[in-house]
């Protein structure tokens, strides 16, 4: 997992990662990285810290001294990822049934309402049900404000895996729903389009440079004028 | 001999490797690009977590 931690207020980070179109975890008005450069000895940045499935720092240094050993090293004994990884929900609430917790850090949600409801009644166990329904509000949000910027990889993935996952739980029933309303919606579907052939610019970029993909970033542009692929397209031809 | 080879084997013996040190709470006022529960290190317990410490500048 990657999370990037800055100091700055949203007002400045957010416009970046939308121009750069970051694909990972962007932390605002944090306070850890200065604190883990505290611990080392490390003022300057960027500077990167490695942690293991405990939460224990065993490497820091330059982004660019970061090798595949140290991330073998790292990930020794890590959970495997699947993709209920972003149902999972983990925390420690007294009295909750120790199953159902489990079940939630798994992303098995279904599961461990099921679970919370054998115990209904108990205050653990509806802190839990309350916690876990937050959490599936939460993602639906998440996935809502991915969607509307055109961030459609990882959240439509979320999405179908949360859909699965609570298919026969009443939650589950506006998480189809929404599932049917981003299939039937011509504008999202044009969207999605647009962001797969986007891909496919993006992987001749990466591979033969912007130069020879100039073509393909063109095509994007032409085929799907008004979406946020074709926006980020223009962007790297510099138009 | 042996009495020198056992003080030359001294140092190595009291030398014991700290622990990894815990990293301090990941903390953030707001979260842009991420999916699930909001990055802690509880929520992130079982991964390895690679952070950047970054800035716009």
């Amino acid at each position: 997992m990657v999370l990037a931690l800055s100091n700055e207020p949203a007002s400045k980070v957010e416009p970046y990662v939308e121009q750069y179109n970051l694909p990972f975890p962007v932390a605002s008005g944090s306070t850890a990285g200065g604190k883990l450069g505290a611990m080392v000895g490390q003022k300057g940045i960027p500077h990167s810290y490695l942690l293991d499935p405990e939460g224990r720092l065993v490497w820091h240094g330059h982004p660019n001294s970061l090798t595949k050993k140290h991330l073998k090293l790292a990930m020794a004994g890590a959970d495997r990822v699947g993709p209920k990884a972003v149902l999972s929900w983990r925390g420690e609430i007294d009295g909750a049934p120790p199953k159902a917790l489990e079940a939630a850090a798994d992303g098995e949600l279904a599961q461990a309402f099921k679970l919370i409801e054998k115990e209904a009644g108990s205050e653990g166990a509806g802190a839990l049900d309350e916690s876990l329904s937050a959490h599936v509000a939460d993602l639906r949000k998440q996935i809502d404000l991915a969607v509307g910027r055109g961030d459609f990889g990882q959240s439509l993935a979320a999405l179908e895996s949360l859909a699965k996952d609570l298919k026969r739980h009443p939650l589950g029933e506006a998480i189809l729903e929404r599932q049917r309303e981003i299939e039937e919606d011509e504008t999202i579907q044009n969207e999605i389009e647009a962001a797969e052939a986007l891909d496919k610019a993006l992987e001749l970029v990466a591979n033969r440079g912007i130069k020879k993909a100039k073509k393909s970033l063109q095509s994007v542009v032409k085929r799907f004028p008004s979406t946020h692929a074709a926006k980020r397209a223009r962007g790297l031809i510099g138009e | 001999m042996k009495r020198l080879a056992l003080l030359a084997a001294l140092p190595l013996l009291a030398f014991v490797p700290a622990e990894d040190p815990m990293s301090p709470e990941i903390d953030a006022k707001s979260w842009s690009r991420h999916l699930g529960q909001t990055p802690s290190l509880q929520s992130l317990r079982g991964r390895a977590v690679l952070i950047e410490a970054w800035a716009t500048w």
